[in-house]
């Protein structure tokens, strides 16, 4: 299938790998399927989350493991039981970055990532209770190690 | 602003329609239970920050410049790893 993407272009993918949001993203919560499309060259650590409904509507996410090796997401039961798994250790995760321009200004949303199922692709954003974490973590904060997101 | 002190049992009422009561409290937090019309939206204060915050990751945007400044990052992690062995 083919889809007009933001940042890379038209691309052809297989509707297998969609993921599907039941509720979508925060503020946009009519947007529930997307593409997990990473950036060549970033050995995994940068990848872009695109709308498959909105061409223009995608974001750049990270891999949160290899910015801070022991973050370490909890989610809470009924989240578990939306996308059917039972620990979240099951689940992968991705944290969404505001790309800013200087570049070192970008932040990380650590209290809000998007947890992954990848056995059923269901997909959702979730707000951490627990854990010390915020939604504009400079990115200059981190020393980076590298990691596994799932 | 007004600040009241309630124990696990007691409400409070703001305006004709809403009803919050305590149901429990503990060193984790305090569990409310909120009794408003539908058409009153009741959120968690975080979840308007989350939106704001999706909002902004959501516009025009240059990751290329952040996948340069990564890549610069990656490639001094390695060489300083390499220093050290």
């Amino acid at each position: 299938m083919k889809l007009a993407t933001k940042y890379f272009g038209e691309i052809e993918y297989d509707g297998e790998d969609v993921l599907f949001f039941t509720k979508g993203l925060f503020a946009f919560e009519e947007e529930k399927e997307f593409l997990l499309l990473p950036f060549a060259d970033s050995g995994g650590m940068l990848l872009c989350l695109q709308s498959v409904g909105r061409s223009e509507l995608a974001f750049v996410v990270m891999n949160p493991f290899s910015l801070k090796g022991d973050y370490a997401p909890e989610l809470e039961r009924e989240e578990l039981a939306a996308l059917e798994a039972e620990d979240s250790r099951q689940l992968c995760f991705y944290v969404l970055c505001v790309v800013k321009d200087p570049v070192s200004h970008s932040t990380v949303n650590m209290k809000c990532p998007v947890a992954i199922n990848d056995e059923n692709h269901r997909a959702m954003q979730v707000i951490l209770e627990d854990g010390d974490y915020g939604m504009r973590h400079l990115l200059s904060e981190f020393g980076r190690e590298a990691e596994d997101p799932c | 602003m007004l600040i009241l002190r309630r124990k696990a049992g007691e409400s409070l009422l703001i305006g004709e329609d809403i009803k919050i009561t305590v149901l429990t409290t503990d060193d984790g937090g305090v569990r409310l239970s909120i009794d408003a019309p539908k058409q009153i939206p009741v959120l968690r204060s975080e979840l308007l920050n989350a939106m704001n915050a999706n909002r902004d990751a959501a516009l025009e945007s240059q990751p290329q410049e952040l996948l340069k400044m990564l890549e610069g990052t990656r490639t001094g992690l390695q060489k300083a790893k390499k220093d050290r062995e």
